[in-house]
């Protein structure tokens, strides 16, 4: 009973994609290639933003605090 | 050099957009599309490349055929007349309108459009293309000026260009648009020599076929009047479809029919016949019967079709006794009503007039298109979809044209049918408020 609505939950967003993005119009072949090929860009940008997104966000904070408590001087003097 | 044979973007989309879905299009149907029709079953192996017949009909509901009243019917007093004609005057006249191929029965059809339309005399064409494109070049020349409504049919547009006249496009039913130009043509005048225009032709059409919206017309008989143009009315669609007594866009907002100076219309929409006719005034007629086209080189209107007309047309105006004709009128009207107001309800968006029979549903992309057509095939609805060429390439829609044959039962089926797949697809994007018109002012005439 669950896994049904867990399908039908899922083909129906399955369809919606297929339907938004015109892939529902293109044969079969070409798209399981646009499937991997959307799947594998999904995933390296997983990959980076795991790796390097804590520590960007990291320094955006340092930076922003830096400039709340000891403003810069623009104007020379 | 010499033209291109392949073009960049109409072949592209031909071959990787339109073949790809090329079974939602030009489904080859069997037998009378009335209010039910029979589409033939087909599937393809090598991704609608080519199709194979798989054997199968199937039954259903017909909303894509243009079948205002109803008169898509092979039994009944219409189809009865044209067998009896046909015995009498044989399947075709073999000559043009000119020279042997103008029967009593010609002339008695001719006189029964004009008493139709309310306008002195009328001028028939076996073809409703050509009646636009092969008599507009007769009417204006080079020197002349038309200004064409941006939505105007094929026909209409390959006439204006064919005559050698200027066009000028105005936008979609928008009268400042036109009276700017108009304004501009009077006072520029021809863009060279600075003459004065010969004529001034304002084309506009009765009902939009894709758009369903429904020309304003008084607003433009105003404007004709103010500065002396012509105007020429393509009610295709329109006739025998709008107005209280069926009598077109000019009946409908109860004008004078003749204030416009050329009513074209076809036959093929609400009579269950072909080709149209242009009616105007007697020495307007007098000209085209000798200066047409249509009239020297192609052969004159079968005696059967000729014969549907006149049985047809008498039964919409009365002649024959019963009340059939304002039966069809009223059912249309009811159909129509009740059918825009339960869908803009369910929420989708449609373009139009609340009167007009042509519901366009749009849903903006052709993946969605395709799997519609699909959809409402396997469920027993028969719509047609229409993308790119005929409409903006982001605007695609489903066209439903109802038709006095359908009975609320069936216009019943087709909404849940519609609203399943709506739910299915996404497509009921409308925020707006509840319609507030309904179809309980629209007196049905009961069967006596």
């Amino acid at each position: 009973m669950v896994f049904n609505r867990v399908k039908n939950f899922i083909s129906y967003w399955y369809l919606q994609y297929l339907l938004a993005t015109s892939v529902y119009m293109l044969e079969p072949i070409e798209r399981r290639i646009f499937n991997c090929f959307l799947i594998i860009v999904l995933a390296m940008f997983m990959y980076t933003s795991y790796v390097f997104l804590p520590d960007h966000a990291r320094m955006i904070v340092y930076f922003i605090n830096s400039y709340i408590l000891q403003p810069e001087i623009v104007d020379g003097v | 050099g010499f033209v291109p044979l392949y073009q960049t973007w109409e072949s592209f989309y031909s071959w990787y957009v339109y073949r790809r879905i090329q079974d939602c299009f030009c489904r080859p149907v069997s037998g009378v599309p009335g209010a039910k029709m029979v589409v033939i079953d087909r599937e393809s192996n090598d991704h609608r490349w080519s199709f194979q017949y798989t054997g199968g009909h199937s039954t259903v509901l017909n909303f894509g055929s243009y079948n205002y009243l109803g008169f898509s019917q092979n039994s009944g007093p219409c189809a009865e007349e044209v067998e009896q004609t046909i015995k009498n005057y044989g399947v075709s006249v073999c000559g043009s309108r000119q020279e042997l191929g103008y029967l009593d029965l010609h002339k008695q059809m001719d006189r029964l459009v004009a008493d139709y339309l309310g306008v002195e005399d009328a001028y028939t064409v076996p073809m409703g293309f050509a009646t636009n494109s092969m008599n507009i070049p007769s009417l204006v020349g080079k020197g002349c000026l038309i200004l064409s409504d941006e939505l105007n049919h094929a026909s209409l547009i390959l006439g204006c260009r064919l005559s050698g006249a200027k066009i000028k496009t105005f936008k979609h039913n928008c009268m400042k648009d036109l009276e700017k130009n108009l304004r501009e043509a009077i006072v520029d005048k021809q863009p060279r020599t600075h003459r004065p225009w010969k004529k001034i032709l304002i084309v506009v059409e009765g009902v939009y076929s894709m758009e369903g919206s429904i020309v304003k017309l008084p607003e433009v008989l105003r404007l004709k009047k103010k500065y002396k143009a012509y105007l020429y009315l393509d009610e295709a669609h329109s006739i025998g479809a709008i107005g209280p007594h069926g009598k077109g866009v000019v009946d409908y907002f109860g004008l004078n029919p003749r204030d416009v100076d050329i009513m074209m219309g076809t036959f093929t929409k609400s009579f269950g016949a072909v080709g149209g006719y242009i009616g105007g005034s007697q020495a307007l007629v007098n000209h085209l019967r000798l200066y047409s086209h249509s009239a020297i080189y192609s052969s004159s209107m079968a005696p059967g079709v000729a014969q549907q007309i006149v049985s047809s047309m008498n039964i919409m105006l009365g002649r024959d006794g019963t009340r059939e004709g304002e039966k069809r009128i009223q059912q249309l009207k009811w159909n129509t009503r009740y059918f825009r107001r339960r869908l803009q309800e369910m929420g989708f968006i449609l373009y139009g007039n609340k009167d007009s029979p042509v519901v366009p549903l749009l849903m903006f992309m052709p993946s969605k298109i395709a799997k519609f057509s699909r959809e409402s095939l396997n469920r027993g609805m028969g719509v047609v979809v229409v993308g790119f060429p005929a409409t903006p390439m982001t605007k695609c829609r489903a066209r439903f044209c109802l038709s006095a044959s359908h009975t609320k039962e069936m216009l019943d089926e087709a909404l849940q049918i519609t609203s399943d797949i709506g739910d299915l697809l996404a497509i009921k994007y409308s925020k707006a408020e509840p319609p507030s018109y309904s179809e309980n002012d629209v007196p049905l005439v009961e069967d006596s």
